[in-house]
């Protein structure tokens, strides 16, 4: 009953001023119209008053109207005038009135508390579809959480949720001042009983997916009002139970691939350690063991053959393990770079300058500008960047290759090119070129080294903020280039 | 040859790398002396007067620097180092702290022996020359002339003192640090404008400046002007 007449609408003195507003215009308008032409309609004329403040106002301030038309028929219109003087049908003029209050009052409180109520359902229904969208795009069991707290407190309540990690209910989102301490969930055992319990201090209520406990949600209502609707909280549950048990099967998947991942690198790792380290180890240690045993009966030619295999194979050995360290060091973090302006061409030649045993049958073409702009590299590691990728080079052309070596300036970045005329790159393994232990078509051949100088190459290259990529062909359908883009420092000024 | 055989000293642990270099340097005419730790080669240095100390940067008991500031406490000899590729900074510390030179290991015996070479040229010429020549670059340096190939060559205050520096160390690396001492005197410590006065030097006396041969970078430490 009580409900019933408080309604949902709640009460302001703003809409008693405007009732007794309303009954001091009819009075004034009785006092100088309707009493001088048709005195006997005035009680009609306070109705029609009541009637208006019920329609506007709602209920109690229409009622206050009666009243107060009633005071003032009886003080400014019925004789005798000016005094209040109660009789048995100026009764049932306050009782018409009071009536007409309560019926028209009621009934617009009535609609309008519809209103509101019909505003308040779009208004969470809004909620929980913003909700279920967000969460349908999440892909971290902690952020749906939050996205859950952060809806269950636009609908007017505090909320927190536990979500079940390895079988032990882990507070992961909670509102402010929610006080969870008190719900006695934390790092409890996940039960499997699922069932909701809500009453009117708070509501708990668990998240479930495909049958599985995936958390619990604790909701208390804010200061007076009232929990949200259950099938409310039960539907924006079930869509954050949907997206967070999927987030966690994503995260599952993620991380078992990266342990496959880890696990093909470390084999990748050994066979390449084994194979690739030992190959030149033989070599050195055929030769030596050799050139012990028969040094005598070896002519001087045959000697120094074997004495630069020693040579070659130490200093192959000796880059494949720079690169070994240069990958872990990228990998790990530890990479320590001491960045200058350099100028690229100077690299480039360095690059080409350690290499010159090994490019000496290459015909080997330098294409530098005569202006270059500056780059801002570990000039150590960038000369390390190229050499790998001119020895990659070296690896799979032929001796009588011809290598172009081109630094230039493209807008705002400055591009060093390597390029051969070579077989060129199989499509099917130009996307795999930068990989670790990646190498061409199965090439195994000698020199092809362990498959790490261009995935180093890569590493350091945007260590500097730079990219770099493969093309093949290169040119006139064969050949092979590779361009490393670094950002672009300005011309070295060199005058006085 | 000199007349009296010099004197070198290698100061390292590991047993295989000395053995390789002690007939090396035997047979390319040099005495040769040995310590194994820090505290030997210290003691050594005193008795044995080397004309060059070879000397490993990872000694089992002391570190390598504090070789170097023990010894430069008292004695000029050119020091070269044996150091790991990827210790650029330690490299660095250690030609700051007095060292004369550097060899990145492993190493060429060959590369090794060139820079002995120039460390003890420079030990000698540090008093008497008055000029240096070498791969067709010639310098007065009491003229203050500058020749390529015959030809004269005009160079700017701070171009000359760089490059003479280098010819006074020729062989061997010169520090950004030291060039900016050398060149400016203190007054400049941005390594950025020794890279300018080089590559304007390079424009100068090198034949093709994009592919350098008289100055050599040592990147991220230095240059080397190339000798013989």
């Amino acid at each position: 009953m009580t409900q019933w007449l408080r309604g949902e609408t709640p009460l302001r003195w703003r809409d008693f001023a405007y009732a007794a507003l309303i009954i001091v215009l009819a009075s004034t308008f009785g006092f100088y119209v309707v009493l001088p032409l048709w005195p006997s309609k005035l009680p009609l004329m306070f109705f029609a008053a009541v009637l208006i403040s019920g329609y506007r106002l709602g209920m109690w301030p229409a009622i206050f109207a009666a009243i107060l038309a009633f005071l003032s028929f009886n003080f400014f219109f019925e004789e005798p005038r000016f005094t209040l003087t109660f009789e048995a049908e100026d009764l049932f003029a306050l009782a018409t009135f009071l009536v007409g209050a309560l019926l028209v009052g009621g009934l617009t409180g009535r609609l309008s508390d519809h209103a509101r109520q019909l505003k308040r359902a779009l208004a969470a229904t809004t909620l929980l579809f913003e909700a279920s969208r967000d969460l349908a795009t999440t892909v971290d069991p902690k952020s749906a959480a939050e996205r859950v707290v952060t809806c269950l407190e636009a609908n007017g309540c505090r909320a927190a949720i536990w979500l079940v990690e390895n079988g032990v209910y882990a507070l992961r989102a909670a509102s402010a001042r929610a006080p969870t301490a008190e719900a006695g969930i934390d790092a409890q055992e996940a039960s499997h009983d699922t069932s909701d319990e809500i009453t009117g201090e708070r509501g708990v209520l668990h998240l479930a997916s495909g049958g599985r406990n995936v958390g619990i949600a604790v909701v208390w209502p804010r200061r007076k009002t009232a929990l949200p609707d259950a099938r409310w909280m039960r539907a924006l549950l079930d869509s954050a139970a949907v997206a967070i048990d999927r987030a966690r099967l994503i995260a599952e998947i993620a991380d078992a691939r990266i342990v496959a991942e880890k696990e093909g690198l470390r084999t990748a790792l050994l066979s390449s350690l084994s194979h690739d380290l030992r190959t030149p180890l033989s070599t050195i240690l055929a030769s030596a063991t050799s050139l012990l045993e028969y040094d005598e009966k070896f002519d001087s030619a045959t000697r120094r053959d074997l004495l630069s295999a020693i040579q070659d194979e130490s200093e192959r050995l000796n880059r494949y393990l720079a690169n070994l360290l240069e990958m872990t060091r990228l990998e790990s973090g530890a990479l320590q770079v001491n960045r200058y302006l350099t100028d690229p061409r100077e690299s480039v030649s360095a690059a080409l300058r350690r290499l010159q045993r090994r490019l000496a049958r290459r015909q080997v073409v330098r294409e530098f500008p005569a202006e270059c702009e500056q780059v801002n590299v570990d000039p150590v590691l960038l000369e390390q960047a190229l050499v790998n990728v001119i020895e990659n080079t070296v690896a799979h052309t032929a001796d009588d290759a011809r290598i172009l070596a081109r630094v230039e300036n493209v807008a705002g970045r400055v591009r060093l090119a390597v390029e051969d005329d070579g077989k060129g790159i199989a499509p099917a393994d130009l996307p795999h070129v930068f990989d670790k232990f990646f190498r061409g078509g199965g090439d195994r051949r000698r020199g092809s080294g362990i498959g790490l100088g261009l995935a180093v190459t890569r590493g350091l290259v945007e260590a500097f903020g730079g990219g770099i990529r493969a093309i093949s062909p290169a040119r006139d359908g064969h050949g092979a280039r590779f361009e490393i883009d670094l950002p672009a420092h300005g011309i070295l000024e060199t005058s006085e | 040859m000199s007349p009296t055989t010099a004197r070198v000293m290698i100061v390292d642990d590991e047993a295989p790398i000395v053995r390789v270099l002690k007939p090396s340097l035997v047979a390319a005419g040099y005495e040769v002396a040995e310590a194994g730790d820090g505290r030997e080669a210290l003691a050594q240095v005193a008795q044995q007067t080397p004309d060059a100390i070879v000397l490993d940067l990872g000694l089992p008991d002391m570190d390598g620097k504090e070789v170097i500031q023990a010894l430069r406490k008292w004695t000029q000899v050119p020091i070269i180092v044996l150091s790991a590729r990827e210790a650029e900074n330690e490299r660095i510390a250690a030609l700051d702290t007095g060292a004369d030179d550097y060899v990145v290991k492993p190493f060429h015996t060959g590369e090794l022996l060139a820079r002995v070479r120039a460390a003890l040229r420079h030990r000698q010429s540090r008093t008497e020359s008055t000029g240096y020549s070498g791969k067709g670059l010639e310098i007065d340096f009491e003229l203050r002339r500058v020749a390529v190939g015959g030809r004269g060559v005009r160079l700017t205050r701070k171009e000359y003192d760089l490059l003479c520096t280098l010819a006074r160390h020729a062989g061997q690396v010169v520090t950004h640090k030291q060039l900016l001492a050398a060149a400016w005197r203190g007054t400049v410590t941005d390594t950025q404008f020794v890279r300018v006065y080089i590559g304007q030097l390079r424009q100068k006396i090198e034949r093709d400046p994009s592919n350098p041969d008289l100055i050599l970078t040592e990147a991220g430490i230095g240059y080397r002007l190339a000798a013989d």
